[in-house]
């Protein structure tokens, strides 16, 4: 490996590594906005020049390839002058409307400027003023943001592998442009407001909703579909501003699809289940709804019909949810019928050319929930056998099943559903109780891949509503087989001890990226 | 009046057909060349001519030949640069227009020592008739065997097609040239790798220009000793095309050996100042170049010796500028052009051309400020060698120069806030 000295440090890098690459993975600072590690190289913005030794001019460290003995430089007066003059470049047509501007905070032309720029402008003539145009989509384009940098357009030919975006005109007049006719409603678009490095491309999804300085960060996982992609719950004041995508070069790389990205809204037009409730509607203490339940599976235990009962657990719901359900029923009571509620895949699986995958299979876990129940066997095709009397099951967050699967439901004895929110299922359950969404619980999906990764709670839930694992603990105590799992954690580090699918892992060691379960 | 080889046929309006060049010892070159049937050699021959690009830059021909990698597997390409559209400049319309099959006849030679099997001419949109001419001569010459398959039972192919562009200044550039040829937006590429590595199609390419074309034939008729002899040092040799324009008597096209002295040029042979007026400033090499004063241009218009009064032979278009010129007019045109033809894609030349041309209208138009000069002396600094292609340098040099050389007009404007040329 060719070893390099930047700034009087020595430095050691893979041949074919582009200075900049090099720099920034040891913690040198280079500014740049056409660069972006997962796009081919434009070296347009020229805001990367550095010095080389022995290069009469300022070289484009994106685009030069390290050298063993090459000696860079990124402090000079003439790479300082570089920036200066590139910022007053990108300056002299930009607005000052910072102060509306949706980037802002998170702005490399406000971050660079205050750190290499100028504060005052030399530009007295008139600015360039070019009407915001809505691309299709949820995308608007600030044209007067612009620089121009090109990642947008880069983003389709080289991710997506479609061109949605192309620059039109020339020059001074130069503008990122979409094809006549179309809207940019592709599945991956959310991913260029993410890129552009200024306030020109803004979801409307998020257009004056807050001050991105102002919003809370948590690490989680999608939910939208089984690839596990990594993303940032973005929240404040107990509510989700927007989703944005995390780097997992091992899942994701550093992109989210659409459907992910505002998933977060999917709850919108449905009523939340805020408390236990009978068939007939009417609302039960969690105390009292779980008494009941209690005491139908102590009869049932007590007149040794327990062959009518079975559990399903969820292709939506934690690892966690699953392992409990199965423990305490099915391990501790000694239900034998372990089934999975898992909804078809639908379609196909979509692959990008960077290789990014939606996946048709819409459930987040359904590889966990198989582990964690140590089944797979399908809740819909058992109930048609009839031998179900009384099921207890998880529910998917916010469809219910179709009609021709709810009839399957009709003749239980008694039917109880954890779900999220009020819909046709829990209408149908003889006890419905609430549960915790994905957003506001620890615990650990398992994705198609079979990467085992954490999800870290951005939201309270409502008053009074727990995760299922926890619900069940307390059904577990008036069983009189209490559970010693107090949190996401025991209930992991316990079921890592005794399934061998999670052998020797501990819920504290599971790193950032995940963990490939073998 | 010196000899001239490629001029000599401009009042001969049948020049332009087969029969006509070859009565008078055309395509005599190529079936020369490959008879010998050696490329090696012939590249050997051009370095020691010392023949050097016609294009602007100057770089040998040979040379240049010499970068394409002979064992590469993919095809190499010629590509004729006839994107003719630098302001001052109109030799290469003339060779394409009057002297197709001599174009064509270096296309074939040049190809030849590439190994390229397939010739494109990138052709100014514009040049619709030459476009036509050249059909024309491609057609005659295929029929007469001198391109095309197995030409004259040597084995060799060559097919050469006209590609006519779409009438940007940028398709000149010759990365920009190569991705307009392959049907993409005419935006300049980083260099490395240069075209003779990765060019056309990510093959192999050699760019160059009609007017360096078009003198292979005579090389390889005469020899390139006898081609190093005309000039006055062997590093500036050949005949050479000069355009004049502006406010001489006789603007117009010459051909005289490189090294021709620039002021003879102008009061010799064009004729001097229209008018009977006084010369205030001559850009010797087309727009881009830096301009020179009246007390400048005893000077040999070779690459050493222009460079050394502080300009560049660039494509020898010579603007010729009277003492009634403002020049702070003259350079608002001029970078009204680059702010024109910037081709937008890196930041210091799509913004600075058009501010450059902003602050230069207000000087000329009223409103001029003093700290204007050392504004546009900072913005010409920043675009210049901090572009991905020599347009920006292009806009940045005429800038420079004309505010370093004629200050006080500058400065006179800045000062009355007006023009002082407009009564």
């Amino acid at each position: 490996m060719p070893t390099f000295t930047i700034d009087g440090k020595e430095i050691e890098a893979a041949a074919g590594t582009s200075i900049l690459k090099a720099a920034l993975a040891h913690g040198i600072e280079i500014p740049h906005y056409c660069y972006h590690p997962a796009l081919t190289i434009a070296g347009s913005c020229r805001m990367c020049l550095v010095e080389l030794e022995g290069s009469p001019k300022l070289v484009l460290s994106c685009a030069t390839e390290i050298k063993e003995g090459m000696v860079v430089l990124t402090q000079t007066e003439q790479v300082k002058d570089a920036r200066r003059s590139m910022l007053e470049f990108f300056l002299i047509n930009h607005p000052l409307d910072c102060p509306i501007c949706d980037k802002a905070g998170e702005c490399l032309l406000q971050d660079y400027t205050f750190k290499y720029g100028s504060s005052h402008s030399r530009m007295v003539e008139d600015k360039r003023v070019r009407p915001t145009k809505d691309l299709g989509g949820n995308i608007l384009l600030y044209r007067n943001r612009c620089v121009l940098c090109t990642r947008c357009v880069r983003f389709y030919t080289d991710v997506v592998g479609e061109p949605w975006l192309t620059v039109e005109n020339r020059g001074y007049h130069s503008d990122i442009s979409i094809f006549p006719g179309r809207g940019l409603t592709h599945k991956m678009t959310g991913n260029i407001v993410e890129i552009c490095p200024v306030g020109c491309l803004i979801d409307k999804d998020f257009l004056f909703n807050a001050r991105v300085w102002n919003l809370n960060r948590t690490r989680s996982i999608c939910s939208s579909c089984s690839s596990g992609c990594n993303i940032s719950i973005e929240h404040k004041e107990n509510a989700i501003y927007r989703i944005r995508a995390r780097e997992n070069a091992a899942v994701n790389g550093p992109w989210i699809c659409d459907d992910g990205r505002y998933s977060y809204r999917a709850g919108e037009n449905q009523v939340r289940l805020l408390a236990p409730r009978d068939k007939t509607g009417a609302v039960l203490s969690i105390d009292a709804a779980l008494q009941q339940l209690s005491a139908h599976l102590r009869r049932l235990a007590a007149e040794n019909r327990l062959a009518e009962v079975a559990i399903a657990g969820s292709a939506h719901a934690t690892v966690e949810d699953n392992y409990v359900l199965r423990r305490l029923l099915g391990e501790d009571l000694g239900v034998k019928t372990i089934l999975l509620n898992a909804p078809a895949p639908e379609g196909s699986d979509i692959t990008y050319k960077s290789g990014f995958t939606i996946r048709a299979d819409k459930s987040p876990n359904r590889r966990g929930a198989q582990l964690a129940l140590s089944s797979s066997q399908d809740l819909w095709a058992e109930l048609q056998q009839g031998r179900i009397r009384t099921l207890l099951m998880i529910g998917a967050p916010y469809a219910a099943p179709a009609a021709a699967q709810l009839q399957l439901l009709d003749g239980l004895e008694m039917l109880v559903v954890w779900s999220l929110t009020e819909n046709d299922l829990a209408r149908q359950a003889d006890i419905a109780l609430p549960m915790a969404g994905y957003a506001e619980q620890e615990g650990t999906f398992v994705n198609a891949q079979g990467r085992l990764q954490r999800l870290h709670a951005a939201l309270e839930p409502p008053a009074g509503i727990r995760p299922v694992w926890s619900t069940l603990g307390s059904l577990g105590r008036l069983l009189g087989q209490p559970l010693p799992l107090n949190s996401a954690a025991d209930v992991f580090n316990d079921l890592a001890s005794r399934l061998p699918g999670f052998a020797g892992l501990s819920y504290f060691r599971i790193a950032d990226v995940g963990i490939q379960l073998s | 009046m010196s000899e001239h080889y490629l001029l000599h046929n401009a009042d001969k309006p049948e020049s332009r057909e087969l029969a006509f060049y070859l009565a008078n010892q055309g395509w005599s070159a190529w079936k020369k060349v490959l008879q010998q049937g050696q490329p090696a050699a012939v590249i050997e021959e051009v370095k020691k001519s010392g023949l050097r690009g016609r294009g602007g830059a100057g770089f040998p021909t040979g040379m240049k030949w010499s970068f394409v990698p002979r064992d590469s597997e993919k095809p190499k390409y010629l590509v004729c640069n006839a994107d003719e559209s630098e302001p001052g400049t109109f030799k290469d319309r003339y060779l394409i227009e009057h002297e197709p099959h001599m174009l064509l006849e270096g296309i074939a030679i040049a190809s030849f020592a590439i190994d390229a099997r397939r010739a494109y001419i990138y052709i100014r949109g514009e040049f619709a008739y030459g476009a036509h001419v050249l059909e024309q001569a491609i057609a005659e010459a295929e029929a007469g065997h001198l391109l095309g398959n197995n030409i004259q039972g040597s084995g060799y192919d060559l097919q050469v097609t006209v590609h006519r562009g779409a009438g940007a200044y940028i398709c000149g550039e010759e990365t920009g040239l190569l991705e307009s040829l392959e049907g993409k937006r005419g935006w300049p590429r980083l260099k490395p790798p240069f075209p003779a590595v990765v060019g056309a199609f990510k093959s192999p390419t050699v760019v160059n220009n009609v007017e360096t074309l078009a003198n292979l034939p005579l090389i390889f008729n005469r020899g390139a000793e006898w081609f190093a002899a005309i000039g006055p040092n062997p590093k500036n040799t050949g005949p050479k095309l000069y355009c004049v324009s502006g406010h001489v008597n006789r603007p117009g096209l010459y051909e005289f050996p490189m090294g021709k002295n620039l002021k003879e040029l102008i009061y010799d042979d064009c004729g001097g100042i229209r008018g009977g007026k006084k010369l205030k400033a001559v850009i010797p090499g087309g727009s881009s170049v830096p301009v020179l004063r009246a007390d400048q241009i005893d000077v040999s218009m070779d690459y050493e010796s222009l460079a050394a009064a502080g300009s560049m032979l660039g494509s020898a278009g010579v603007i010729v500028m009277d003492e009634e010129t403002c020049m702070v007019n003259a350079l608002y045109n001029l970078e009204r052009f680059y702010a024109h033809e910037s081709c937008g894609q890196c930041t210091p030349c799509r913004e600075g051309t058009t501010w450059m041309a902003k602050i230069l209208g207000r000087l000329e138009k009223g409103g001029g400020r003093p700290e204007d000069l050392p504004l546009l002396e900072d913005i010409a600094r920043h675009i210049n060698f901090r572009t991905i292609c020599p347009l920006g340098d292009a806009a940045a040099m005429p800038a420079a120069s004309f505010l370093k050389q004629f200050r006080d007009e500058f400065s006179a404007h800045a000062q009355l806030g007006r023009c002082p040329y407009r009564h």
